[in-house]
Formats: structure tokens, sequence, C-alpha cells
């Protein structure tokens, strides 16, 4: 008896029991930002699964992902439903920023929620950039070496904040043990508890949560 | 329901006896994020020394290539290396195919002369001076030493100009 | 404001989830991730970046690295953070406007990538 109580309870905490009309109106937000949370469930999800058969550095890199996309049974399956899952989640979040701007909900009092926003849409992106790299292609390897480069303009921190993020890669494959830690955990882990407080703020100004 | 009010009663009390040695719950809680924020600050720098140290990195410095080429060949590049050698008539020269802009590897097409970069579109003329693209400056060659049983060193890391030959 | 049942809301998102699901299964099926070139044969022509990266690599062939790669996408990420007091302090209309300018600009590089992919040699 206490237990469902206490259930009940916890439902109403994350979820109220009734919502603006306005908010589950599909022309108003479109589902955007449930969309981006829910590819990013698929994402965590086939991420684990793939984590299993992969193994990084310049030549396991590239040799791992030849294997699940020709010899593991639904490798490939696995690996385009964590790739789909990625290029959707980098539109709907796109997509989800201009419908806030187009509902004038970045306003004050949300201005708080809007930068999170801002943090979560880099996060996505960091997130697509260190997954392309893992790939540990020779075009990986290319992108990687840029982005070292570019980095290393920053004054100061630059080169060990290069080093931090990417290791030590080579021209031709950008799979290194650092940009593996950094997209399994590091940034996912970011990303998943921004996402909470996102939405913890989002229920709290009135809206809804999450799709 | 009697149990949650209990539990009220003596943080009710636990909160009364604070406040008398001059503990309020406030306080303890400030004292608290503070010394999370302090530790945080503090632990950052040895978790960048920790992640930036580069001293277990294997570098390579020189490589070794038993070279066949005759005078006047073409660019001949070392096996798993992006180090590529030309004999010339006056001795060897050594250059490293980093595009000078943001580092992609370049490659050599022989029949046009010329070295071009894969990411933004620098080329290169065949002695690596740039002639197009945002390359600031000409591909890097590094010195060579010939060995005694005419296998060439090649010191990577030792930048050397453009004019330099090992004979 | 009028309020509703969440129960709307739970059907919605119900459906929502179906859908997505679906596309997103339908897209693995029939699409292949590619691949890339092996590290350990020929090196390739020219290198695309990934699309969402290709403005910064039509930036880099123009502009220098330090600009194309730090300054422009940090003003970008600093205009849209400081958008809600932009639109405090200078206007909605200023808010709206810096943002579609940004927007803009995005979508320009992002076909002007597509054109480069498409016509470098």
């Amino acid at each position: 008896m206490t237990e469902r109580k206490t259930n009940n309870s916890f439902l109403n905490h994350l979820r109220p029991r009734s919502v603006p009309r306005r908010a589950i109106s599909i022309l108003y937000t479109f589902c955007l930002g449930g969309l981006s949370f829910l590819a990013f469930i698929v994402l965590g999800f086939t991420g684990i699964l793939l984590m299993f058969r992969y193994q990084p550095g310049e030549q396991n890199g590239f040799n791992s992902i030849v294997e699940l996309a020709s010899v593991v049974p639904y490798g490939s399956f696995f690996r385009n439903l964590h790739y789909w899952a990625g290029q959707l989640m980098v539109v709907s979040v796109s997509l989800h920023m201009v419908r806030v701007v187009w509902t004038r909900s970045y306003k004050p009092p949300k201005q708080l929620n809007w930068v999170v926003g801002v943090g979560l849409l880099l996060l996505t992106l960091i997130l697509d950039f260190t997954g392309y790299l893992l790939r540990g292609s020779q075009e990986s390897g290319a992108a990687a070496t840029v982005a070292v480069h570019i980095l290393n303009n920053l004054p100061g921190i630059g080169p060990s904040l290069a080093y931090i993020l990417f290791g030590n890669p080579s021209p031709v494959s950008g799979s290194t043990l650092n940009v593996y830690v950094w997209h399994c955990v590091g940034f996912a882990f970011a990303a998943l508890s921004l996402q909470g407080y996102h939405f913890w703020r989002v229920r709290r100004d009135g809206g809804v949560r999450p799709l | 329901m009697p149990r949650e009010q209990e539990k009220l009663t003596v943080t009710n009390i636990e909160n009364e006896g604070a406040e008398a040695t001059g503990w309020s719950r406030r306080a303890v809680l400030r004292l608290g994020w503070i010394s999370v924020l302090a530790s945080g600050i503090l632990s950052l720098w040895p978790i960048t020394k920790y992640l930036s140290n580069q001293a277990g990195l294997v570098q390579t410095n020189s490589i070794t290539f038993e070279s066949k080429l005759e005078a006047g060949s073409d660019w001949y590049k070392v096996p798993n290396s992006r180090v590529w050698v030309k004999r010339d008539t006056s001795g060897y020269t050594a250059l490293l195919a980093n595009c000078t802009h943001l580092g992609c590897e370049v490659k050599y097409h022989s029949e046009q002369a010329k070295w071009l970069c894969p990411c933004h579109g620098s080329s290169y003329d065949i002695e690596g001076r740039p002639v197009g693209g945002p390359a600031p400056k000409a591909l890097q060659r590094v010195a060579v030493q010939i060995r005694k049983d005419n296998t060439l060193t090649i010191e990577v890391n030792k930048p050397v100009g453009m004019d330099v030959r090992a004979i | 404001m009028e309020r509703v049942s969440s129960k709307n809301l739970f059907i919605k998102e119900v459906i929502a989830t179906l859908i997505f699901l679906t596309c997103i299964i339908l897209l693995s099926l029939l699409w292949q991730a590619g691949v890339g070139a092996n590290p350990n044969t020929q090196l390739v022509e020219k290198v695309a970046a990934p699309w969402i990266f290709g403005p910064v690599q039509v930036l880099l062939i123009y502009l220098p690295a330090w600009i194309a790669g730090l300054i422009i996408p940090g003003m970008i990420i600093l205009t849209l953070s400081c958008l809600p007091w932009v639109s405090k302090l200078l206007g909605e209309k200023v808010a709206r406007l810096a943002f579609t300018f940004v927007i803009i600009s995005i979508l320009f590089l992002l076909l002007w990538f597509s054109g480069l992919e498409y016509w470098w040699a």
C-alpha cells in the first residue's frame, strides 16, 4: 500500500497530472525535443552494443568497423541504427532550437534553460564528430588532424587540450583511446546529465517532458 | 504516517541542537558546497597533468630505408611512413608529406609533378613549394644521412632547408 | 491557461515514438552507413568533412585556421547563448534577426559545401 503510494507520487513528480493544452499541441512543439531524447536513448543502447565489438586504435579501429559492417551478425544493422539515430539527433536538436526561438520560449524567465540547450547542441555536435573519428578511416584521420591543428592555435592551453581530447591521431586514422573514452563515457554522460537538468527545468517552467 | 511524523520531530530536534551550538543547517550546507567546489578546483590541476602527459608516447625519430634510387629519380615513398625520398644529381633529399596548412597527408601526383592536399585543396610544385590553396609554406624537408652500407637514415624530427642534400 | 489531462500527452508520445522507431529502422535497413577509406591503402584524392562540419571545411579553405575554426564557431555559440539577454536589452526583433542571420549563414555554407563536394575534381 505504502509502496504504491510512493510510486504514484514519484510518477507525479516526473509528470504532471495535467498539462497546458498548448504544450501538447503537435504544431506547437513538433515533438522535436522529445524525439531528440528518443534518438539519444537509441544511441546509448546501440552504442553499448557496439562497444562489445569495437576496439580503438590506428589499425584496430578501422578493422573492427569493417568486421562489424560485414562479418558480425546484425553488426551492420546496429551500426546503421547508431549512425542514423546520430544524424537524426543533430537535425532534430537543431530544429528544436529553431522551434524554441519561433515560439519565443527562450526568453526570460527561461533563459537559463536556453543556455543549457545551447550546451546540449554543442555536446551533440561534439559527439557526432568524435563518433566520426572512431571509424578510423582515412577521412577520420584527416578530420582529427585538422581539429588538432585548429586547437593548437589556442594560446597556452591549445596543445594540451588537443592531446587530452584527441590523443595522438595519425593523419590517416582518427581512432584513438582518448577519443573513444570521451565519446563513450565523457561526453555521453555529460549529455545525459545535462538533459536530465534540461527536462527538469522544462517541467518546472510549465512545459512537458520529454515528448 | 506516524513514522514520517516521528522522523520530522527527530530532524527538528537535531536542528535545534545544531542551532544551539552555532551550526545551523544552512551553514553546514554552505560549508559542504564550498568544500565540494574547492576540491573540484584543486583536482583540476592534477587531472590535467595526468591526462596531458605524453611521456609514454612512442615517437619515431629516425627511419632507415634501403635505397635503390638512381640519380635523377622521382619522389619515392618510404613504406609505412609519410616520408618521401628523392635522389637528384647533387644527392638525397627527404620530405614529409604533411600539408603545411592543417597537417593532412598530401599525395604526390607524378603525372602532374604536383603534391595535392585532399582536405582543403592546397597544391605544391614538384619541389614542395606552395602554388595554390591555403598552404602557407613549403613541405618540410628533413635530414638524411647515408650510412656505410648505403642505407639511408632519415631524421624525421630534424628539419632542414630545401637545398640541403646528402651525398 | 486551459489544462488537459496528461493522458492525451501519453497517447501522443506513444504514437510519436512508434513513428520515430519505424523511420529509423527503415533508414537503417535501406541505407548503409559508410565505412570510409582503409588507412592502409592508397591515399584518397579528396576528403570531404561529415556534412555537419561542412561549413567549417568551406571556411577553412578561404580563411586562416584560427578565424575559421575558433573565432567564427565561438562567435556563433556566444550569439546563441546571449539571445535571451539580447532580446531583453535590445528588443525581440534584434534577437530574432541575429538568430535568423546565424541560421541563414550556416545553411548558405552548407549549400556551398555540397556544391564544392560536387564540383571538386
